[in-house]
């Protein structure tokens, strides 16, 4: 509901700075929207090998950080559940 | 102690020239030698942005190849005396000059001026290795658009790998219109995603296009831009000037803004 909401009110500078990050993450990374999706669901199955996932486990975090020389370190943050 | 400035984009039609031109006009106002070198040998066109295009005898590849002398190639602004032009070749491509012949010319064009600025080609090929090879500063030039922000990036991944210490990015065309109703990333969105020092912001104004035509600087004109680009200079002396905050801004800027909405509105 929140995500809809929200989603009405998504202004195109919004969309673009979402798309501006997105693609200037998958360079830097060198690796395309897809490979993320597919790295999601990789890291899934290996960390259900370990641990018991079920609904209780409501988030899992992969920070991927790259140093860049100038200005912030850059982190691209992997949702995975 | 001259500085040698590199204007580079990645993405073509952001303003690379017309940015050039500009800060070079506003650094010979406050007083510096300048000299502008067009390194888009093949494609020339700072020579038209500045209304010099009928006085071209020599180019750059000519003073490389030792054809000509420096001073020869050399062309007098017509407003600014203290503003040079080193034009480019229209009728040769990239691949006739090296980058360290590019240095080689640096060295000579250093003790003659206090600031030596580039004006880089679009791509990441050897124009952009030419331009790059001799500066120690950049400014990279970007619109609020997705597909420029990303070639900035790129760039700004290229320059820093090049050893080049200072790299400043100049927010191009920017509307303020657009921006007030959300429909175009503001300065802060653009700095956010590069994560770069900015040095200035220029807005989208018809002035600059009108200054364009006449091959004319807009700096010295009665615009939002000729603000922004004296700014930009006075930044790149070394003049701490506060970043005019576009959006929430001043009241300077909101009588700004007004005039920009009346001219917009017709």
């Amino acid at each position: 509901m929140n995500i809809l909401a929200k989603r009405g009110l998504q202004t195109s500078s919004r969309i673009a700075k979402m798309r501006a990050r997105q693609t200037i993450a998958s360079d830097r990374l060198s690796c395309t929207p897809e490979e993320f999706g597919q790295m999601k669901k990789e890291l899934m199955n290996i960390l259900s090998k370990y641990l018991y996932l079920d609904d209780t486990v409501t988030e899992i975090r992969v920070d991927i950080v790259h140093e860049i020389k100038q200005g912030v370190p850059y982190v691209k943050t992997v949702q995975i559940k | 102690m001259s500085e040698v400035i590199v204007v580079t984009s990645g993405k073509g039609g952001v303003g690379k020239t017309t940015s050039t031109a500009n800060i070079g006009a506003g650094l010979a106002r406050l007083g510096k030698k300048v000299v502008l070198v067009d390194t888009d040998i093949g494609l020339r066109n700072l020579d038209v942005v500045m209304g010099l295009e009928n006085r071209i005898i020599y180019n750059l590849v000519d003073v490389v190849e030792g054809s000509c002398r420096l001073k020869q190639a050399l062309i007098r602004d017509r407003h600014y005396p203290n503003l040079y032009l080193l034009p480019s070749a229209q009728t040769r491509d990239k691949s006739a000059v090296s980058p360290e012949q590019m240095i080689k010319l640096s060295e000579r064009l250093k003790p003659l001026f206090d600031y030596v600025i580039m004006d880089c080609p679009a791509g990441i090929e050897q124009g952009f290795r030419n331009a790059v090879a001799s500066a120690s500063r950049a400014i990279v030039v970007t619109t609020p658009e997705v597909a420029a922000i990303r070639d900035a990036d790129r760039i700004i991944g290229l320059l820093e790998a090049a050893g080049i210490e200072k790299i400043n990015l100049l927010v191009n065309r920017l509307r303020l219109d657009m921006i007030r109703r959300g429909e175009m990333m503001s300065i802060e969105d653009v700095v956010d995603i590069l994560a770069v020092d900015l040095l200035g912001a220029v807005p989208d104004e018809d002035g600059v296009v009108i200054a364009a035509n006449h091959g004319e600087p807009v700096i010295g004109t009665d615009t939002m831009a000729s603000v922004a680009f004296l700014n930009i200079c006075r930044r790149i002396t070394g003049e701490a000037v506060p970043l005019a905050d576009f959006q929430t801004g001043s009241s300077l800027f909101r009588r700004m803004a007004a005039l920009f909405r009346r001219r917009q509105g017709g």
